[in-house]
């Protein structure tokens, strides 16, 4: 891998230097030269278009997470880094300069279907995974122990992989992606069918990962999740790129801002503000979309005595993504026309 | 051609597969029962014949002299034993009969009385010790005497003399070769479906997917058929020995003995011939999407190999005609035909080492285009994919 880190480290999840503790300011995505960069991919399987110039970066040391709706072009574009699939059109650049197979080979991939032997035992899948990526025996005997004590599974070591819970084998299959210390990392729904408990070591051990210096890029449907983990989103639909950045400037930017108020009292004057849509009201829980450009000062003014919680706050990333995809949608939208040329 | 990190790749890939089917009980299980029922076909039959056979003759009537003599000569060179009992009269003769006392009943010298079905090797034996008998007493009729007589029996000696000199076999080439074929093919149709099922396998549990993010599809594959492949060989050889073993101790001497150059090019073949198929099964396993269906998918080319083992059949009893002569040219019949025709006759050199080339050259062809249909097909899950789709895929994956 370009300038990765040194495969016969176990684990050596590297730290580079300058990037350990990201600036609390981010700059756009295209000025950050460091990391993956997709430059106008596209891929259409017979019919059926599945990325449509799709252009993206994933920064080294943070975390960006890759959402859309269902065959919105996510794995697509995930097996396309991956080199599983090959683009019909544009390049993936890894540090500036075209991705090698080099490279390729030796990034962390962790797919949608999870996919071990079901029958070999977790050690031995795992030094085999570990020796594939190019490190030594005992570099890989050494990295596997690190994990399996780091994930709690030391004692069933010799166990097979199909002798385990669920969550367990998703481990299992994360140790395998990592294992090797790569420094581009793309998960495939990462969370999916975990319990909290896992959902938590699952994000401890991500948010490590990119702090040591990798670009992440992973999957997901749960958006709180993402919300709560990343600090960078692209969203897509359509095989279409629709947002892309650092999470907080993209809420900062909408138009909208959201007044979220919970009150014992009457919501009558609540309901009547001017300009505001009721995204929820429901016992005693009022949401509600106003413009940003609304003076929150005299919103304020509508709520009364027995307010418990008030809240004045930009869009989640549920809400931006919605609205979106909603966006690109419409079929006026200037850059679903763009597209087709 | 693959750099050094393929190469590496590839025996990582190979080490495993050898590590963990060696590892299982079904592997192990079935070495050791193979070699068990090898030794035992092989042992048992001698272990449970208890020596010669003993014929039971009775004699009733006139009973010429010498009879009894006659009997055990001819018994003892026919490698059996005979016990004679005279009867006194042909009632009590024939009651020892029906009682079981004796297999065969001879009267008066000229008639042979069964008590049900003759038995064919015991009649013969009493028809040519009447014989002997009848030629005795004709000679002492004539004057001569019994060195007279054994001079004037003495056959004629011939030597013989061979011009097809085949490959020092001995009469048992033919069965040499047969069980050549058998082998080659056995070997063959048996690990090249282990190739294709552990393909099948990889893909439908989705392992596929996480080995081609690190490895190339060419050195997974070559890497499971040279895993695969080695421990095969393996457990033949294995077996194979036990084999030899077996008979060397039961037969002895009767065993042909065969060249070590005739063993060295049976494994060279059977190396090419696994390449050739099972290159091609693990290209077709990668259509299938359930293990159930991966023999399906690879149906064409196991008519094929059943193909090559019957033309293979047939060229035992024709091993110098122009067909057999091609069919050991051909790729697909090559492994089966050229070692049969190097245990039956002479083969030329420069044959051998092209007809190997050529396989081999098909081989490396092969094996690009089932890396392709591999790569193509690895990824798609669902129904079957049909080969066309999955070559136009390959053609421009990774």
């Amino acid at each position: 891998m370009p300038g990765g880190a040194d495969p016969t480290v176990p684990g050596g999840l590297r730290r580079i230097a300058g990037s350990a503790a990201p600036p609390p300011t981010i700059a756009a995505a295209p000025s950050r030269p460091c990391g993956l960069e997709l430059r106008a991919v596209s891929k259409s399987y017979d019919e059926v278009q599945a990325l449509r110039s799709c252009t993206f970066s994933v920064a080294r040391g943070r975390l960006t997470g890759f959402v859309g709706p269902n065959g919105a072009g996510k794995t697509t574009a995930m097996r396309v880094v991956i080199g599983l699939v090959h683009a019909d059109e544009g390049m993936v650049c890894w540090d500036g300069r075209p991705m090698d197979e080099g490279a390729r080979l030796a990034l962390g991939y962790m797919p949608e279907e999870r996919g071990l032997y079901p029958r070999m035992r977790i050690r031995d899948q795992l030094v085999f995974f570990g020796r594939l990526s190019g490190m030594s025996t005992s570099a890989a005997r050494e990295a596997v122990a690190r994990w399996l004590a780091a994930l709690g599974l030391a004692e069933r070591a010799t166990a097979r992989v199909d002798e385990l819970s669920h969550g367990n084998q998703q481990r299992v299959q994360l140790a395998a992606a990592l294992l090797h210390g790569p420094d581009l990392v793309v998960l495939d729904e990462p969370f999916s069918g975990l319990d909290p408990f896992a959902m938590d070591s699952m994000s401890v051990l991500l948010r490590q990962v990119a702090r040591s210096g990798a670009a992440v890029l992973f999957s997901s449907h749960q958006l709180d999740v993402v919300e709560h983990l990343c600090e960078d989103v692209v969203v897509i639909d359509s095989g279409r790129v629709v947002v892309q950045g650092p999470l907080e400037m993209i809420r900062d930017a909408s138009p909208d801002r959201y007044l979220d108020v919970t009150t014992r009292g009457d919501v009558g004057r609540l309901l009547a503000i001017e300009q505001a849509t009721v995204v929820a009201d429901q016992d005693g829980h009022i949401r509600l979309r106003v413009p940003r450009t609304a003076d929150p000062v005299a919103l304020l003014r509508a709520v009364d005595r027995d307010v418990v919680r008030v809240a004045y706050e930009p869009p989640t990333l549920s809400e931006v993504f919605r609205a979106a995809v909603a966006a690109s949608r419409e079929p006026g939208d200037r850059e679903a026309t763009d597209d087709e040329a | 051609m693959m750099k050094p990190d393929g190469l590496r790749r590839t025996g990582v890939v190979a080490r495993r597969e050898i590590r963990e089917r060696g590892r299982t009980k079904a592997f192990q299980i079935s070495t050791v029962a193979a070699v068990l029922a090898v030794v035992a076909i092989i042992v048992l039959p001698t272990m449970l014949s208890s020596g010669p056979k003993t014929y039971r003759v009775g004699l009733a009537g006139v009973v010429a002299t010498g009879m009894a003599d006659a009997l055990r000569a001819q018994a003892a060179s026919n490698d059996a034993q005979v016990s004679i009992t005279s009867y006194p009269s042909l009632p009590a003769a024939e009651q020892a009969l029906r009682g079981d006392a004796v297999d065969v009943l001879l009267v008066d010298g000229t008639t042979l009385e069964w008590r049900q079905r003759p038995d064919a090797a015991l009649a013969a034996l009493v028809a040519s010790s009447a014989r002997a008998v009848r030629i005795q007493e004709r000679a002492a009729q004539l004057g001569l005497s019994a060195k007279d007589l054994s001079g004037l029996l003495a056959p004629a000696a011939l030597k013989e003399r061979r011009l097809a000199s085949p490959s020092g076999l001995g009469d048992n080439a033919q069965d040499v070769g047969m069980v050549v074929v058998i082998l080659v093919f056995t070997a063959i149709a048996l690990y090249g479906n282990v190739v294709l099922t552990g393909v099948a396998q990889e893909k439908s549990n989705r392992v596929a997917e996480v080995l081609l993010a690190r490895i190339r599809p060419r050195e997974l594959l070559v890497g499971k058929v040279i895993g695969i492949g080695a421990l095969g060989l393996a457990q033949f050889t294995l077996i194979a020995a036990s084999a030899a073993i077996a008979l060397q101790t039961v037969r002895g001497a009767q065993i042909p003995r065969v060249p070590a150059s005739v063993l060295a090019w049976l494994v060279v073949w059977f190396v090419l011939g696994y390449a050739f198929y099972s290159v091609v099964y693990a290209g077709l396993g990668a259509l299938a999407s359930r293990v159930e269906d991966a023999s399906n998918a690879a149906a064409p080319v196991s008519v094929l190999l059943l193909a090559g083992y019957l033309a293979a059949i047939a060229a035992v009893g024709a091993p110098e005609s122009t067909m057999t002569t091609v069919l050991s040219f051909l790729p697909p019949t090559a492994p089966f035909v050229m070692p049969l025709r190097l245990t039956l006759v002479v083969v030329p050199a420069w044959q051998v080492v092209a007809s190997a080339l050529l396989t081999g050259a098909t081989v490396w062809l092969l094996l690009a285009a089932a890396s392709r249909v591999y790569t193509g097909a690895l990824l798609r899950t669902g129904a079957r994919v049909p080969l066309r789709l999955a070559w136009r895929a390959g053609g421009q994956g990774a």
